[in-house]
């Protein structure tokens, strides 16, 4: 049933946000007429000894259409020239394990498309769509209140992958970022326009800080679930002087990670809910790029460019087989502070036993993919600038107040108190009430010096509205529904927890 | 990582030819003084630079001139009645440039950030009380907000929670 599924829900991605051929992995580059494609399009997991059917397409121009088909990695394949072939997994494998099944057209040996897959151990199989992520202080601690996990990053169409760990899950932002030093085996398939010229992206953060690099394709494999031809961001360099400006993080020591995995709200990092990408021309929005975001470069400098949505860095939810109309992440309840606390990112939203909405409350999102937050008399909500919102990746409870700001670290307050309460409001107009404590983070850091976890670190946001961070997923399973994506619960953006 | 490039996309000449006239005004519309601190010809640069639309609001202390760009984001400029830009505040998709709106305050704003970031890992919003600067700044992916202000330069009635 699964498979069936899988074909329906891609298709179902490719009219949403127009990943079309590039969402499966194929290798097909855009410009060169597309002549061989599969089915299925989209990378997916295999259990042992499961078997999938796999049929090449072969443009009509090409009076031979038949295939010759390559398997790189365990398995066999039925046959080397047959359309459909079948594949057949190992019987069992020790760890994930990645596999490239490729069609090459007879007629042309330039003529490739190829399908990703991973083969599972038989325990995995049920919990596929799970990853694991730990509050565990990251690749360069001290990182209090950042949760992180493990991504495996390979050569488009190879079995050359690697396997990063300290990737910040973020669902404050979208897209895959690594830093260019953790994956120096890969040799990722970088995006040029007609010139040659070598697109890269910015992503700001609000904290001042950015990331910069070129955008390359790569198969993406996180639990079991594969994202092929996925662009991500390789974190390295540094943007000409312009609008890309502020804390350049390209290190680990700098960005407190090996990476970021954006889970956000929207399927790329150029999207906005109810209008699309003004990045991508055809969007209509603006007559020039937006300032700030891609850049193709020469040589001899960068200029702000305009960029499709599928060759935009993306959420690599939407580019699953299934599984990919959001995110769950569901950490324990935290009593003071761990040295480490482990939880996890479940894929999917309504699609397995292990992601359902149940009773979580609904929370659209207004243009801005903000609702509202009252605390203590104030309406922080987008008509008065001030709108709220749930991100993973921001390390505390961030709010406007009259609270006392540490001296040492302005970042953070530093008054307990407890039986704090908000109230959260959605654009549906459902809402609850979150009850909460602070701490003094001076008294928290210094007193807890091996710990990485804290359920009561918080701090200002003068002038903004409430950014629910990560001790907000402590006790909770939050969910986040992509824009444009189909859930149980209606069509995202929305959160639910 | 070694990288091989692939012609995966292609922009049309009409993209292309409309691009290269951006940028031509970009580069002719750079300030010779930017806004924070400056005078009202830093804030006419600033709409030049960000192609926006322009509203002033005249108040007995101050003016505030706000600037709505084409992608989204508004910024609002707030002039003292010597005609100095004391405040600026931002909202919306796209970060504005902080080099053009900090003009003469950007290498302390920059000094100011990396020793806040190097004081302690973890991202959150920013921060940075200094004498003479206060930079403010948050928000998530495409829906970014923020302030900065010359707590100095404020007209004397003038309280800092107006610059929003």
């Amino acid at each position: 049933m699964r498979r069936l599924l899988t074909l329906a829900l891609i298709v179902t991605l490719g009219l949403a946000v127009g990943c079309g051929s590039g969402s499966g992995g194929g290798s097909t580059p855009v410009g060169v007429p597309t002549t061989v494609t599969l089915s299925p399009s989209a990378g997916q997991f295999v259990a042992p000894s499961g078997t999938l059917v796999i049929t090449a397409a072969v443009a009509t121009g090409l009076s031979n259409t038949a295939v010759n088909w390559t398997l790189s990695g365990p398995g066999t394949l039925s046959s080397k020239t047959a359309n459909p072939v079948t594949y057949t997994a190992p019987s069992s494998v020790t760890a994930n394990t990645p596999v490239v099944v490729t069609a090459t057209a007879a007629a042309s040996s330039s003529s490739t498309a190829y399908l990703p897959l991973t083969v599972l151990p038989a325990a995995s199989v049920a919990t596929a769509n799970v990853l694991a992520i730990s509050v565990d202080g990251g690749p360069a601690p001290p990182y209090p209140d950042g949760a992180f996990t493990s991504v495996t990053i390979c050569s488009p169409g190879t079995t050359t992958c690697q396997t990063v760990d300290g990737i910040l899950v973020d669902t404050g932002s979208e897209g895959l970022r690594v830093l260019s030093s953790e994956i120096a085996n890969l040799s990722l398939t970088t995006l040029t326009d007609s010139n040659g010229d070598v697109l890269n992206d910015c992503a700001q953060f609000g904290d001042g800080s950015f990331t910069w690099g070129p955008v390359g394709l790569a198969d993406v494999r996180i639990s079991g679930e594969v994202a092929g031809g996925l662009p991500v961001q390789v974190i390295s360099g540094t943007p000409p002087s312009g609008d890309c400006t502020g804390n350049n993080e390209n290190t680990a020591p700098l960005l407190g990670a090996n990476g970021i995995l954006g889970i956000g709200l929207e399927p790329t990092d150029c999207y906005i809910p109810g209008t699309g990408s003004p990045c991508d021309s055809s969007t209509g929005l603006a007559g020039s790029p937006p300032p700030g975001t891609y850049y193709t470069c020469s040589s001899s400098g960068c200029s702000a460019a305009f960029v499709p949505v599928s060759d935009q860095v993306a959420v690599p939810t939407v580019y699953f087989s299934a599984d990919n109309n959001g995110t769950v992440v569901t950490f324990p309840a935290l009593a003071g502070s761990a040295a480490t606390l482990d939880g996890t990112l479940s894929f999917g939203i309504g699609t397995q036993t292990n992601n359902v909405l149940g009773s979580a409350t609904i929370f659209a999102v207004d243009a801005n993919d903000d609702f509202q937050t009252t605390f203590q008399g104030q309406v922080l909500n987008s008509n008065n600038g001030t709108g709220s919102f749930i991100d993973s990746g921001s390390n505390g409870f961030f709010f406007p107040s009259s609270f006392t700001v540490c001296t040492d670290n302005q970042s953070f307050y530093c008054q307990p108190l407890t039986n704090l309460s908000a109230a959260n409001l959605g654009t549906n107009n459902a809402g609850n009430t979150v009850n909460f404590a602070i701490d003094d983070a001076d008294t928290l850091f210094n007193t807890n010096p091996n710990d990485s976890a804290f359920g009561t670190l918080a701090g200002p946001n003068t002038g903004g509205g409430f950014d629910w961070g990560l001790p907000f997923f402590f006790g909770r399973s939050v969910f986040t529904a992509v824009d444009g994506q189909t859930t149980t619960a209606g069509t995202g953006p929305f959160w639910a927890y | 990582m070694k990288i091989s490039t692939t012609n995966r996309r292609q922009f049309r000449p009409s993209q292309l030819g409309l691009m290269g006239v951006g940028l031509m005004m970009l580069a002719l519309a750079l300030p010779a003084s930017a806004s924070l601190g400056g005078d009202l010809g830093s804030v006419q640069a600033d709409q030049a630079q960000m192609k926006a639309s322009i509203k002033i609001t005249q108040s007995d202390a101050y003016a505030v001139h706000e600037m709505k760009t084409e992608t989204g984001t508004v910024v609002r400029e707030y002039v003292a009645s010597d005609g100095h830009v004391f405040g600026v505040a931002w909202h919306g998709p796209f970060m504005p440039s902080m080099q053009q709106i900090l003009g003469t305050y950007f290498p302390q704003y920059i000094t100011a950030l990396k020793a806040a970031k190097a004081g302690q890992h973890g991202r959150r919003p920013l921060n940075i009380q200094e004498p003479g600067l206060v930079v403010q700044s948050g928000g998530h992916m495409r829906a970014y907000s923020g302030r900065v202000y010359v707590p100095e330069m404020m007209p004397q009635s003038v309280n800092a929670d107006l610059i929003k």
